[in-house]
């Protein structure tokens, strides 16, 4: 297992090392939209209509084991990265419109646990702030092991 | 022992009072709750008992109890724990502490307050009808009719809840009664009644019930709560701003009182 040198979010970490049997169960996909990520989406689109939104920062679904099944089911997705994307002044007043117009009932923000991807939930929580009307925000954050560290209403 | 599990809390204890103990010992308080008619099995999950802690408070019971553990029947909560309690838990609890506000001021009020006087009879209606718009129609609208209906109203805990809710309402009846009786005593004696009921019933919902609920609250759930206390907020904004200036104004009014020994500035009319 490698340790972090200097940035966390691009430090290495290697598990390959590690075995794990899989787990059978429920594993169709539970996208039911496209596109996804946050500059190609339109915010007004309507699966996102009073929806349960999903924000997560790209690397959750591919951190998680259990995304679909366990997060993503009963959603409504938006996927960015706060750290390598260009451009995020359109993420925030894409959650403002999702908030304002497209009248989404709570938003759930899923990031990993390196420092820089905190980015995605400020961007979120000053949204909603910003939004004329108030929705909960839930935030989930996750391990570079794929685990649940905390899930918290914020 | 058949259905050991399915029995109320407090006739357990009554029949076997090193039950109590336990539970006590575990920081559960049945023993000290007044009404107690959860059941034994409902116990653990109720507390949000971790399972290590659930499976041995139900050894120990069991062993009291002369029963396998299995027969207790005490289940484990089902769904995450969520350290932080919800947006809408949160704005109940918030207005729990402004009712707090109200009921920490009822013994000064019995105290010092006479019914004889014009003045004093206004403050104990403005209280009278704080309760009735604040905790009443502000509260309970969001508390009762849109958390509490969507579990199932026959679980003891909402029959618990809502009698509790009845008990105080005649409570406040019997305030007004008592004010327009120019009764001090029975002012004095309903003002402390409903002290004891309120505090108990808030803690009760704060500390057991809520937390019981939140555990249940899907995220879709939170989210369409939210927008419709949200929506009884601004119907009802009148309400918020009247009772926020009536408990101000009370506030200082006995504040003043206990160092003086009567409002300020006023001079109290008998008539
Ligand atoms: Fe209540
Ligand atoms: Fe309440």
């Amino acid at each position: 297992m490698g340790t972090f040198h200097q940035c966390p979010g691009s430090g290495m970490v290697d598990r390959s090392d590690e075995q794990d049997e899989g787990r059978s169960g429920d594993v169709s996909s539970q996208l039911r939209q496209w596109p996804v990520q946050m500059h190609l989406v339109s915010p007004v689109a309507p699966y996102y209509q009073k929806a349960d939104v999903l924000l997560a920062a790209d690397c959750v679904a591919y951190a998680l084991g259990d995304f679909h099944a366990e997060h993503l089911k009963g959603k409504a997705l938006g996927i960015a990265c706060p750290k390598l994307d260009q451009q995020q002044t359109v993420y925030l007043e894409k959650v403002k419109a999702w908030v304002d117009q497209a009248k989404i009932n709570t938003l759930t923000v899923m990031i990993m646990e390196v420092p820089c991807c905190m980015g995605l939930l400020s961007m979120a929580q000053r949204a909603v702030q910003e939004a004329d009307r108030d929705v909960p925000i839930k935030a989930f954050t996750v391990s570079l092991k794929g685990e649940i560290l905390s899930e918290q209403w914020v | 022992m058949p259905d050991i599990g399915h029995r109320p809390v407090v006739e357990v204890i009554e029949n076997h009072p090193r039950v109590g103990e336990i539970l006590r010992d575990h920081d559960i308080a049945c023993v000290d709750c007044t009404e107690a008619s959860c059941m034994l099995k409902d116990v653990v999950s109720i507390h949000n008992l971790e399972p290590e802690q659930a499976e041995e408070l139900a050894r120990q019971v069991a062993a009291v109890l002369g029963v396998d553990p299995d027969e207790v029947e005490m289940e484990v909560s089902s769904g995450p724990t969520r350290s932080e309690p919800s947006p809408v838990i949160r704005i109940l609890n918030d207005e729990h502490l402004t009712i707090r506000r109200l009921v920490g001021l009822t013994p000064a009020m019995a105290e010092q307050v006479d019914p004889a006087t014009v003045s004093d009879r206004d403050l104990l209606h403005g209280a009278v009808e704080f309760i009735r718009a604040y905790a009443d129609r502000y509260h309970h609208a969001k508390e009762e009719e849109e958390l509490f209906s969507l579990f199932d109203q026959n679980l003891e805990i909402f029959q618990v809840m809502r009698l509790d809710h009845e008990m105080a309402r005649g409570e406040v009846r019997a305030i007004e009664e008592a004010t327009e009786s120019q009764d001090r005593a029975a002012v004095a004696e309903h003002l402390s009644a409903y002290h004891d009921l309120l505090e108990e019933h808030i803690s009760k919902e704060d500390d057991v019930l809520y937390p019981w609920i939140d555990r249940q609250l899907t995220d879709h759930q939170v989210g369409t709560l939210f927008a419709r206390f949200r929506q009884i907020e601004n119907e009802m904004a009148e309400i918020r701003r009247r009772s926020e200036e009536f408990l101000q104004k009370v506030e200082q009014a006995l504040a003043v009182r206990d160092g003086a020994g009567r409002v300020s500035g006023q001079t109290p009319k008998t008539n």
